[in-house]
């Protein structure tokens, strides 16, 4: 069994599960899980729906698993172009769930109530979550991909199907936008 | 400009809740196999070959007629 943070051979993964050995695949799940919950969060979504755009990731994922070629790129490439394309679709269909507060809406998603030393952070949430809402959904996409360590920017920039030079724009533009958000949030 | 806004956006806005990938396996052990899902690559059959053969005859005999043909026009003049 691997690791969720260690790394993880694909190939082999892929093997297993071809030769019918479903369990294999959650190797996978627990290597996604974190990052994917992760990418979902900076996107924008609450809590509930980010749990319902993973498990269809993965389901996806399972089923298209087949259509995977390692020759075209790799996993993470693959899987995060599926979960970009759920979450916008999600947030165009529902823009309204974004005024959900994260910080509440986790709260109660969690069953348990936030430790008293973790206030700060989740005011910190609650104040990246709100600049994040803020900014376009395509330049959010772009910031959310790139947060994730193991895509490179040629990775981001294939997801989203546009150059490196185009995603460095748009994380610019991003950053700064979402700096002046934080910044006028601090006063 | 907001100093802090690498280590800021390093902050998990969300995290899996407990028991998520348990509940994916157990949706997972409902669907079919991803292979057996996908369809196995079709041998071409007899008809397409002699739909092949069949094609290749008539654009010969069209080919074999313009010839003769430029050949009767050239041999009559």
């Amino acid at each position: 069994m691997w690791n969720a943070k260690g790394p993880m051979d694909i190939s082999e993964v892929l093997q297993r599960v071809r030769a019918g050995d479903r369990q294999a695949f959650a190797a996978i799940v627990g290597h996604y899980q974190g990052p994917l919950f992760g990418f979902l969060g900076r996107m924008g979504l609450t809590p509930a729906r980010a749990e319902e755009i993973a498990q269809e990731t993965f389901l996806r994922a399972w089923t298209r698993l087949a259509d995977f070629d390692p020759g075209r790129g790799a996993f993470g490439a693959w899987f995060y172009t599926i979960a970009r394309r759920l979450a916008l679709n999600e947030l165009g269909r529902a823009p309204g769930r974004l005024e959900v507060p994260l910080a509440a809406e986790h709260e109660a998603a969690c069953g348990e109530p936030e430790p008293f030393q973790s206030l700060a952070l989740a005011e910190r949430r609650q104040r990246l979550s709100a600049a994040l809402g803020a900014l376009p959904a395509g330049d959010r996409s772009v910031l959310a991909l790139a947060c994730i360590k193991e895509l490179a920017l040629a990775e981001v920039a294939r997801i989203d199907g546009t150059t490196v030079g185009a995603v460095k724009t748009r994380l610019h533009r991003a950053r700064r936008k979402l700096a002046r958000l934080m910044e006028n949030d601090d006063v | 400009m907001y100093d802090n806004l690498d280590e800021l956006l390093k902050t998990e806005l969300l995290t899996p809740p407990d028991g998520f990938e348990a509940r994916v396996m157990q949706r997972i052990a409902a669907l079919p196999s991803p292979w057996a899902a996908a369809k196995p690559p079709k041998a071409p059959d007899l008809v397409e070959w002699l739909a092949v053969a069949g094609a290749v005859a008539a654009g010969m005999s069209q080919l074999v007629a313009f010839v003769f043909g430029i050949w009767a026009v050239t041999s009559a003049g």
